[in-house]
């Protein structure tokens, strides 16, 4: 309402802005003027401009600060004049302009695109914007969400997303959205802009399915609910055997709310909506993500390859194309291998393959376990050669070489030719103690082992039986099989 | 009385046929293995039941019929029809079964990767109804009463749709139920149509 108004004269004179620049002024006419009456409206600023106006309506240049005077002249040679200034005028921004909303209806989530027409503003501006959706037909508001940008003089497409309880495969949907911008610089009033035209959004059904959502794999714990889309009325509705309240959506269709939902079944947790001469269902698969991989340990058996075994830790309660997915990635080299699917029960370890590298004994593994619900990693960093767990040594033989000594000799698969392996060799006579004793032999490449063992008895039976390691000592092999020998007489 | 290759087009009462000794033995063989699956089917559906989780198996869990591509289950006139018809109509759906109960199988095998029994079962099921559609046929040839020209070739493989196609993992339950349900009803409506082949059946 401008100030210093001439009692009696122009009425109820409101002045907007939208962008600053032009100041959109309209009133109405004193009493005994018709509106459509021609006039001129004189406004003084730095310098003085009239226009001629059959309206009650004139779009002036912005005015500079301060009161400014401004004259109505009529042809009857009525004039009325008022004072007008900035804080007379109020700041309206134009509505946003949404450029697209969009729907993943398989996460119900709403995307909405818009630009926020910075390029009005020259200078850096805080604005506020508001979006709401509205569920139809009730066209009731569901959401209202309110967040803080700057315009900075350019045209910037900003997105919001939001994922609604409701599947939005069930009730149509509407977003809206308008602006506030806190304009430091003005003194007049500021105010919302007018919401955006909405923009709608619905699914088309594609076939005759009518629950959703449809296979879901959601959180164990959570709270979800379903609908029901029926062309008649829904009896029942049900989460395994366990029946729930009907929501009513609109027309036949209806929704059930779940809460703290628990772990499905292998098959998945059905879902069923019951009407006179049908059933619709949908199955739902609560579950964890992946817990972080335990006991991770890689070692070799052979210098070939390298064992890595692990212990998935807490169920996840999912299998088949659920279940986890494993990949253990070498970063020095690069290479990863998967493990896909694993339907090995619990706390049974599971174990991966990774190929040696010539050249590397250092292997910086990450094991990452993957499922629908997350996923979660362990690390080990290992020098290979202090991992190794020889295969158990086979094909033991024992020959004399005289009364008091004897040869043993075995094979152990694997290319130990880079390193020396430390064997032990049990000596037992019968009902008489047991002895052990060490050796340290050159390692070779899948090859046999040779070792001389001295001060026996002659005539006398020995059992033997071999087990092999490595210098830098991570684990035995296990023991071969006893050789049951009579030394020789002397 | 001379014996002859009986023939079931001739005998429209219900008069005693009286077959060659290898083709009573081979009825009788085929009655039995009918009797057979009639059990096994019904391990079957009670298996497969308990793996698809609640409400199925609960008392008020009674999903309708679907109308399912490639089968349907025995019509109501099936038993007012002659025999060597009825007998045709069990060799087609034995012939179809295969298919969908091996679906069935790979859909579980996704489903229910831990419940190697049931797999196996529905393993066995195709493989057996394959065997008794097998043995009919062979039964009919011998009758005369084989089906007119070459029947259509089972698909080898198909995939668990009803006739508008509906995906998800609930109803791909209900049709693997569907399809047990049939598989059941066809080799007992086989068994007893056989039994009126079967000498003192």
């Amino acid at each position: 309402q401008a100030s210093s108004l001439k009692r009696g004269a122009i009425q109820s004179l409101k002045c907007t802005t939208s962008n600053m620049q032009v100041w959109d002024c309209t009133w109405t006419e004193p009493p005994g003027f018709s509106s459509g009456t021609v006039k001129e409206v004189c406004v003084r600023d730095r310098l003085r401009s009239c226009h001629r106006l059959e309206t009650t309506n004139i779009k002036v240049a912005a005015l500079s600060p301060g009161d400014h005077e401004v004259t109505v002249n009529y042809l009857n040679g009525f004039q009325s004049n008022f004072t007008l200034n900035e804080k007379d005028v109020s700041f309206i921004p134009d509505a946003p302009e949404v450029l697209s909303l969009s729907a993943d209806f398989t996460t119900s989530t709403l995307h909405l695109k818009w630009t926020d027409k910075g390029s009005a503003f020259p200078y850096p501006l805080k604005a506020t914007w508001e979006v709401k959706v509205l569920r139809h037909p009730r066209m009731e508001t569901i959401k209202l969400a309110s967040f803080n940008t700057t315009l900075n003089g350019r045209d910037t497409v900003h997105q919001w997303s939001w994922t609604s309880d409701l599947p939005l495969e069930c009730a149509p949907h509407s977003v809206g959205i308008r602006r506030y911008i806190n304009h430091h610089r003005f003194s007049g009033t500021k105010k919302w802009s007018a919401w955006s035209f909405l923009k709608n959004i619905s699914w088309t059904p594609d076939s005759e399915t009518n629950v959703f959502p449809q296979d879901k794999v959601i959180l164990a714990g959570s709270d979800i609910t379903f609908c029901c889309v029926s062309p008649t009325k829904v009896l029942s509705g049900q989460i395994g055997k366990t029946f729930c309240p009907l929501i009513h959506l609109y027309g036949e269709n209806v929704a059930i709310r779940v809460q703290n939902i628990s772990v499905s079944e292998n098959s998945g947790t059905n879902v069923v909506f019951t009407t006179e001469d049908n059933v619709y269902g949908t199955v739902v698969f609560a579950g964890y993500p992946p817990d972080v991989p335990q006991k991770l340990n890689c070692e070799t058996h052979d210098f070939k390859e390298i064992i890595c075994s692990w212990n998935p830790g807490r169920p996840t309660g999912l299998v088949g194309p659920r279940n986890t997915d494993y990949i253990l990635s070498e970063s020095i080299s690069g290479k990863s291998v998967v493990l896909k699917r694993f339907e090995t029960l619990t706390n049974e370890s599971c174990r991966l393959t990774f190929q040696m590298l010539p050249d590397q004994e250092v292997y910086n593994f990450t094991l990452t376990g993957h499922n629908p619900l997350g996923q979660a990693e362990s690390v080990i960093f290992i020098n290979v050669t202090e991992r190794v767990a020889p295969h158990v040594p086979v094909s033991l033989k024992v020959k004399d070489i005289n009364s008091t000594v004897v040869t043993l000799s075995w094979h152990l698969p694997g290319n130990f030719a880079t390193i020396n392996l430390l064997c032990q060799v049990e000596i037992c006579k019968a009902n008489s103690e047991q002895e052990v004793r060490s050796a340290t032999i050159k390692g070779a490449e899948d090859s046999s082992y040779l070792l001389a063992v001295d001060r026996l008895n002659p005539y006398t039976v020995y059992t033997f039986r071999v087990r092999c390691s490595t210098e830098t000592f991570w684990k035995w092999s296990r023991w071969s099989n006893e050789k049951r020998h009579l030394t020789s007489e002397a | 009385m001379s014996q002859r290759e009986g023939s079931l087009e001739d005998s429209q009462d219900d008069s005693p046929i009286s077959f060659l000794p290898h083709l009573e033995a081979k009825i009788r063989q085929t009655h039995n293995l009918a009797r057979l699956l009639t059990k096994y089917s019904e391990q079957l559906l009670e298996e497969y039941v308990q793996q698809q989780g609640d409400p199925f198996g609960l008392p008020g869990f009674s999903p309708p019929r679907i109308s399912l591509a490639g089968l349907s289950g025995p019509a109501p006139s099936h038993a007012g029809l002659p025999l060597s018809e009825r007998l045709r109509l069990d060799a087609a759906a034995l012939g179809a079964l295969p298919a969908l109960l091996d679906a069935v199988r790979r859909h579980q095998a996704e489903l229910n990767p831990r419940a190697p029994r049931l797999l196996r079962s529905l393993e066995d099921a195709a493989r057996q109804a394959r065997a008794l559609g097998a043995a009919l046929e062979t039964v009919l040839a011998a009758l005369g009463a084989a089906a007119r020209g070459p029947g259509a070739e089972p698909p080898a493989t198909t995939t668990l749709s009803t006739a508008n196609g509906t995906p998800g993992v609930f109803s791909a339950k209900l049709l693997g139920l569907h399809v047990c349900g049939l598989y059941g009803e066809w080799v007992s409506r086989t068994e007893g149509d056989l039994s009126q082949l079967v000498p003192g059946g």
